[in-house]
């Protein structure tokens, strides 16, 4: 396994244990979710649906366990719980965007993995 | 003294005090013939005979007092005659000259005032009447204060006057007969000050009124309630006021309410330790984990050292966040038992397989006796049963540096289906001092040795306990210093029989665990912890079948459709919620269905044995995602009823 500076896929192997077949499984449902919601989020964030965008958050928490990565991962918990609080949204946006800078980056890392399993 | 009159047929008791004999007498006389006054009448010639007279007869219902006496004259025989003496009926005899003395005798506390020679026998008899007739209002007004403890006063201080009740005496701990004075209460570190104090504000507003705390002149602290009205006279102001003795009612105001802070403290307490324990264990399962997966890269010897010691300490750590979350659900009565059936032997062997290293680490003995005769399936919260005889057989271990543990079940007898049991956990530790047994069931309490350490927060024995008594049972202990410990737990245990058991189909607790054969329902609308869950559930059960639900909705329809053992539910998800789909299995299924097992797994890192959440009993146990493996493996163990055989 690469060591990668932003991809932690820990958590992932440890579920998927000697299965290779379900590493790799995992690792193209990740890239694909991680893909997806991003842009949903910031659909939802520019159309002030804020319960959906929340709702996202709490599907999202899950995806992000797997990619390992700690910032990406406290970054969509601080917008999810601001969600909750109707925080002041220019605070929250720096979250929105924190992840927007690391996405592509893990994702990039991830599909460099998943070319080598 | 003379008695001049016959007594059988007296009502009222008039002391004479008169040193003229021939006077005394012809008021005798005109006393003895009045038909409508039926009276006694004891002569006194001096004031001093007249005082003894009082002294030894304690009650007269009138005095007719001469203030020219030989021992006295003017006034101040009048006020020799009252001081000392409680409320006294006191008819002044003045002579013609002496008629001012009459009216002042009025303002020094008699009540009436008769001029010689100028009053005849039906005179004398209406006016004592009158008077007889006013100190007895008096003495009612004085008894209803007395019983209501509310005294009253009366002051002109234009006048110099002060008169009180004989209650305000008693609630400023004076003695009636000393009597109070203007000068009294403008004394500046007096208590009766106060009544200064409220008659200057009762001067400025009309009325005044305070509660205040004094100490009386007995030294005692008492509470009072006091209303003063001004009223103005053609010199001046006059003050008319009462107070009201409020101390008892205060003071069981103030331990109502200490006592209701009291609660409201331990309420409180016992919320702050929940949220405090589960604000760490949120980090501190961070912790494990990270560690966990810092234990699965590539690490040099030391730095598996370091993670190894963060793992055991976090272990230790969590344990006793753990036991403070248990004992403050037990506290707060948040702890449900769930019920099971169970082999009481393979509950012992559990617990003795779990201990086994440390009894081996201690080279300690360990002996178990099971009487035969108790049967061998019973249904209770194994669970619980298992944490109490574990904790014991912990204490024990950890207590007793050689010798033996010994644990027996002895069999007390049964009646109705319950057998009736009694557990005794035995070793040859350091022993309980006397004293210190009393105490040992309670919180915090923790053994304290000079010449050793024995880790532990001291919540061990106190959530034993708890358990042991929610689950109906007793605990005690009997010990000695220096020679060892003996726990005893007795309890009533629902048998289940052979028939039973086999009615149901469950001989599974012989059931090698890889061969458990059960259906899940897993219920996660995201398709990677599905996947996850399935996969890392089907390696750890082959025979076990996982059915995938991606949300609530879905999850009752397959419920309905097929035989499900334990349901893995999700609690956010779009469709139908966890929650909801939950709370529609209990309520709307029939019980072959309803009582299926759910578990939630969930993200959301707040829930925990106290919420709402929880607490509502829809849900049998919780997980907190992300989870290891074994986490879930051990959570479905402990939920699934005894698996049919393959």
């Amino acid at each position: 396994m690469k060591h990668h500076q932003h991809l932690d896929l820990n958590y992932l192997n440890t579920m998927a244990a000697d299965d290779e077949e379900l590493k790799k499984e995992l690792m193209v449902m990740l890239l694909d979710e991680m893909g997806r919601c991003l842009p949903e989020m910031r659909r939802f964030w520019n159309a002030e649906q804020w319960f959906s965008l929340q709702q996202l958050c709490h599907h999202t928490k899950s995806t992000l366990i797997y990619c390992g990565n700690q910032i990406v991962i406290q970054a969509n918990a601080a917008l999810e719980e601001g969600l909750k609080d109707n925080s002041k949204k220019k605070a929250l946006l720096a979250h929105l965007e924190k992840m927007e800078t690391f996405f592509p980056i893990i994702m990039q890392e991830l599909k460099v993995e998943l070319e080598q399993v | 003294m003379n008695n001049t009159s016959n007594p059988i047929s007296s009502n009222y008791k008039i002391l004479l005090i008169e040193d003229d004999d021939y006077y005394a007498r012809l008021v005798t006389i005109w006393l003895n013939d009045l038909d409508s006054f039926d009276c006694e009448v004891l002569h006194c010639q001096t004031l001093t005979q007249g005082k003894a007279a009082i002294q030894e007869f304690s009650y007269f219902d009138a005095i007719l007092l001469d203030l020219s006496l030989p021992d006295s004259s003017g006034i101040e025989t009048l006020t020799r005659l009252l001081a000392g003496q409680g409320q006294l009926n006191v008819i002044v005899l003045t002579g013609r000259l002496d008629k001012n003395w009459g009216i002042q005798a009025l303002k020094e506390g008699a009540q009436d005032f008769l001029v010689k020679g100028e009053f005849d026998a039906e005179f004398l008899g209406r006016t004592l009447h009158y008077s007889i007739e006013r100190n007895l209002v008096v003495k009612r007004l004085e008894l209803t204060q007395q019983i209501a403890h509310i005294g009253s006063w009366e002051c002109r201080p234009e006048d110099h006057f002060f008169k009180a009740s004989e209650e305000f005496y008693r609630i400023f701990g004076r003695n009636f007969a000393q009597k109070i004075t203007c000068d009294d209460i403008l004394a500046i570190h007096s208590p009766l000050n106060l009544i200064v104090e409220i008659q200057e504000e009762a001067r400025s507003k009309g009325d005044a009124q305070k509660d205040i705390w004094i100490k009386n002149a007995e030294g005692f602290d008492r509470y009072v309630a006091v209303f003063c009205r001004a009223t103005y006279f053609n010199r001046g102001f006059g003050f008319y006021g009462i107070l009201q003795d409020i101390t008892e009612r205060k003071q069981a105001q103030e331990l109502r309410e200490a006592n209701e802070l009291a609660k409201q403290t331990a309420r409180l307490k016992e919320q702050f330790f929940a949220n405090v324990s589960h604000e760490m264990r949120t980090p501190l399962n961070a912790i494990l984990g990270i560690s966990h997966l810092l234990s699965s890269s590539p690490l040099s010897n030391t730095q598996i050292q370091y993670v190894e010691t963060i793992r055991q300490s976090s272990k230790v750590l969590m344990k006793i966040i753990g036991d403070l979350l248990q004992m403050s659900s037990l506290q707060n009565g948040q702890v449900q038992l769930s019920y099971t059936t169970f082999q009481l032997r393979q509950l012992i062997e559990q617990a003795h397989l779990v201990l086994l290293y440390k009894i081996k680490e201690k080279q300690l003995d360990f002996k178990c006796q099971i009487d035969p005769r108790i049967p061998a399936y019973f249904q209770g919260d194994a669970l619980r049963l298992n944490q109490v005889l574990t904790n014991l057989l912990s204490n024990a271990i950890k207590f007793t540096h050689a010798g033996v543990i010994t644990l027996c079940v002895h069999y007390q007898g049964e009646t109705r289906g319950k057998a009736h049991l009694l557990f005794s956990i035995s070793d040859t530790g350091i022993g309980i001092e006397p004293s210190f047994q009393e105490r040992i069931f309670d919180p915090f309490v923790r053994v304290e040795r000079s010449d050793q350490i024995y880790e532990g927060t001291g919540l061990g024995l106190p959530i034993t306990k708890a358990l042991v008594e929610q689950m109906g049972g007793q605990i005690r202990v009997e010990s000695e210093a220096g020679k060892g410990s003996t726990f005893f737990i007795d309890l009533w245990l629902n048998r289940v029989d052979h028939s039973q058991l086999e009615s149901h189909g469950t001989k599974q607790l012989e059931t090698p665990e890889e061969n458990m054969a059960f259906t899940i329902l897993l219920v996660d609308d995201h398709n990677i912890n599905r996947l996850v869950a399935q996969k890392i559930l089907e390696r750890k059960w082959p025979k076990a079948k996982v059915i995938p639900a991606a949300d609530g909705e879905e999850a009752i329809h397959l419920l309905i459709e097929h035989p499900i053992d334990i349901i893995l539910m999700d609690l956010q998800m779009p469709k139908q919620d966890g929650l909801s789909a939950t709370r529609f299995i209990r309520t709307q299924l029939q019980p072959d269905k309803s009582l299926t097992p759910v578990l939630l797994m969930t993200a959301n890192a707040q829930v925990t044995d106290n919420d709402e959440i929880m607490l509502n009993r829809q849900f049998d146990d919780y997980i907190l995602k992300p989870f290891e493996p074994e986490q879930l493996y051990e959570k479905i163990k402990a939920h699934l009823k005894p698996m049919r055989a393959i």
